[in-house]
């Protein structure tokens, strides 16, 4: 599994460096040449204009000034913000990872942990009223688009904030002062991220449970004598999980890359707002730092999806 | 075979009707049989007579929708409405079922060993994981699985589907039960090791000295394993005989039929097989007189109009049929079994 798991890595940087050279060259096509938008700054003077073009290396051809962006990467600098004050790119990076994480984490947990006892219970209490209001909920999460859905609920918590005269969570922005802060602000954009989630992946796990419920070996399972309960919870569970987990490892590769919207619309200074800035700023080194950690998350939770597949699933081998 | 003593199970007008658009369809119509200690029964008849269902209703596998009247008791104790947490302690431990298809009748994420295993820890808790897994093993080593110490921790997928069904015959004895019940154990197997397949059957219902229901559609296959044969059709017995006799002196237009259709391996060169034609009847239109009468070339009027009941032709020989009196002999050599258990 080891070499399985070296070989698809290996596999894996062409696709990555693919992405990296179109995001690149897209964004500096986009750009157009930034001499000329200097040249037009009236409070530059002569050498401030010579220094920025030989930072960036603005004489360059596009290719040559791609190459060395990538010596840097591949030697751990990831450059320099032009919008942000020069700051490093690196610093801004994991600051900008670590919030998307505060989301991404808890909204996790909250979806798999859902979305297993929920399709669960909807296949087995099938055509029930349980399953059919859980399956107008899941249809609603699925319609409901998240702008809109994150929209609403701050409406909602601003009235109660405001009717209560006492601020029951944070609609706008990072507090983390101590960790009541923390928990007040991360509630928002973690509910609309777990809504979002959560119906999709209860389709999906109701839709497997429900074929896993009517197969052959659970027949089997109830005809040597089983309990209900054990039925469930190891004969059906066990199968269950093989498609859901696959699912999860994708969606938390999502999630970690940033929820854009989400985090736009409650102004959560993550991952996703960080490309966006980048690229409303035109920063080119932001850009792609995010853009290189999104294509090595998708490869790498790709992989993590198909060896947890290997493990749960004796029928495949992975070689 | 004896068939003194009280039989291990005894149905009685057991019926099985299941919701439909167009309200209750009965499957299964006032079935009733016996099974003595230690016999063998096989119950054969075209697809969609009722045969599975009939067994299921029995362990009360079926679906809650299904409405299921009748008797049927076991070792003395009614099956039909009985308390589900005492009718699970009697499946898979005193009645095992072995069902048709073994490439899906086992969990393909837990290893043979651990299901066999499971079976006899989870009715007796004072067997050990590392004893029942011993278990599995000789039981394996029983049902003629080569290098069973290895091939207990190996998963259904590794086995050939012969060996899956030995592995499902293991199971189905772990517990030595007084009744098996095996719902086409070889249909989905090749006609090679059909053969094997049913020796081992019959090996594991010597060694545990259990009853069996076998089920199935071929009926040449039940010659060689079952001691009386009942045909079923439209959810009824047709006809009820020792092996033997059923063969050598069928009696009901059906039978007849069924047997005129297993091939034999002797026959001569040029001489066609003869289905019988026509469809079996659909559940949710069943004929109002005799079932079989649509297809039955010796109907008249009355099998039209009333339907037959099962009556006692010579002793232990029972057919259910308006024309017993007037059918012809059976002197075709066509209806002796050659090589019909091949
Ligand atoms: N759960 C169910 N709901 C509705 N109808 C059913 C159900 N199970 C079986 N039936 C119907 O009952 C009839 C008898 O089915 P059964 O499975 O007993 O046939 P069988 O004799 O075992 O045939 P086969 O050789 O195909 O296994 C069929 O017409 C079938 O469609
Ligand atoms: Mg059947």
């Amino acid at each position: 599994m080891l070499a399985y798991a070296l070989r698809r890595i290996l596999q894996a940087i062409p696709i990555i460096l693919l992405a990296t050279v179109i995001a690149f060259f897209a964004v500096t096509w986009a750009n157009g040449d930034p001499r000329a938008r200097l040249a037009t700054c009236t409070t530059c003077d002569e050498s401030a204009y010579d220094r920025i073009v030989e930072l960036y290396e603005l004489d360059k051809p596009t290719y040559q000034r791609y190459v060395s962006w990538l010596g840097d990467v591949v030697t751990g600098d990831l450059g320099i913000s032009t919008s942000q004050g020069e700051r490093p790119v690196n610093e801004i990076f994991w600051e900008r990872f670590r919030n998307t994480l505060l989301l991404a984490l808890p909204a996790f947990v909250i979806v798999a942990v859902l979305s297993l006892v929920l399709s669960v219970y909807q296949a087995i209490k099938q055509y029930s009223f349980g399953d059919y209001a859980l399956s107008a909920f899941s249809y609603f999460g699925l319609s409901m688009p998240t702008f809109f859905f994150g929209l609403v609920l701050q409406a909602i918590v601003i009235q109660l904030n405001n009717s209560f005269g006492w601020k029951f969570f944070w609609t706008q922005g990072l507090h983390d002062e101590n960790f009541k802060e923390l928990i007040a602000s991360i509630t928002l954009p973690v509910l609309t991220l777990v809504l979002i989630s959560v119906a999709g992946e209860t389709r999906f796990g109701r839709a497997s449970m429900l074929e896993i419920k009517n197969s052959e070996y659970i027949r089997t399972a109830r005809a040597k004598g089983l309990s209900e309960r054990r039925v469930v919870f190891r004969h059906m569970l066990r199968n269950a999980l093989i498609p859901l987990v696959t699912i999860w490892a994708l969606d938390f590769a999502a999630l970690l890359s940033g929820a854009v919207i989400t985090e736009s619309v409650f102004s959560w200074p993550g991952l996703g707002r960080m490309l966006l800035d980048g690229i409303f700023a035109t920063d080119l080194d932001v850009v792609m730092a995010v853009v290189t950690a999104l294509s090595i998350m998708a490869v790498l939770f790709n992989l993590f999806a198909d060896l947890l597949y290997g493990v749960l699933d004796p029928r495949i081998r992975l070689d | 075979m004896t068939t003194n003593g009280n039989p291990v199970l005894r149905v009685e007008d057991l019926s099985v009707a299941f919701k439909t658009k167009h309200g209750y369809a009965e499957a299964v119509r006032g079935l009733s049989y016996d099974v003595m200690p230690g016999e063998s029964v096989a119950i054969v008849g075209e697809s969609g007579s009722g045969k599975s269902v009939n067994a299921l209703a029995l362990l009360g596998l079926l679906p809650r929708t299904a409405r299921i009247t009748g008797s049927a008791l076991f070792e003395g104790e009614e099956l039909i409405g009985m308390d589900p947490d005492t009718l699970r302690k009697i499946r898979g431990r005193r009645i095992s079922m072995i069902f048709q298809d073994p490439m899906t009748a086992f969990n393909p994420v837990f290893t043979i060993g651990n299901q066999i295993a499971e079976i006899i820890t989870i009715h007796d808790s004072s067997v050990s994981d590392n004893e029942a897994t011993k278990r599995a093993t000789d039981l394996l080593d029983l049902v003629g699985i080569p290098h069973p110490e290895r091939r207990v921790h190996q998963y259904p997928h590794e086995y050939s589907g012969g060996m899956r069904q030995r592995a499902m015959i293991a199971m189905a004895i772990a517990n030595s039960p007084t009744l098996l019940i095996a719902d086409e154990p070889t249909t989905a197997l090749d006609v090679t090791i059909q053969a094997q397949v049913m020796e081992t059957l019959a090996a594991a219902q010597e060694e545990t000295g259990a009853a069996m229901v076998l089920i199935t559609h071929d009926l040449g296959l039940v010659a060689g394993v079952a001691d009386r044969v009942q045909v079923m059709y439209g959810g009824r017995i047709f006809e009820r005989a020792e092996t033997r006799e059923l063969f050598y002196n069928p009696i009901n237009p059906y039978t007849r039929g069924l047997i005129q259709s297993i091939p034999r391996l002797n026959e001569e060169r040029g001489v066609r097989l003869n289905p019988i034609p026509g469809n079996p009847p659909s559940i949710i239109r069943m004929p109002k007189g005799c079932a079989f009468s649509s297809r039955c070339e010796f109907r008249t009027q009355v099998c039209m109009d009333q339907p037959a009941e099962l009556e006692p032709v010579t002793d232990g020989h029972w057919s259910r049929c308006h024309n017993t009196a007037t059918l012809p002999p059976v002197d075709d050599p066509r209806l002796i079994p050659g090589g019909a258990g091949r």
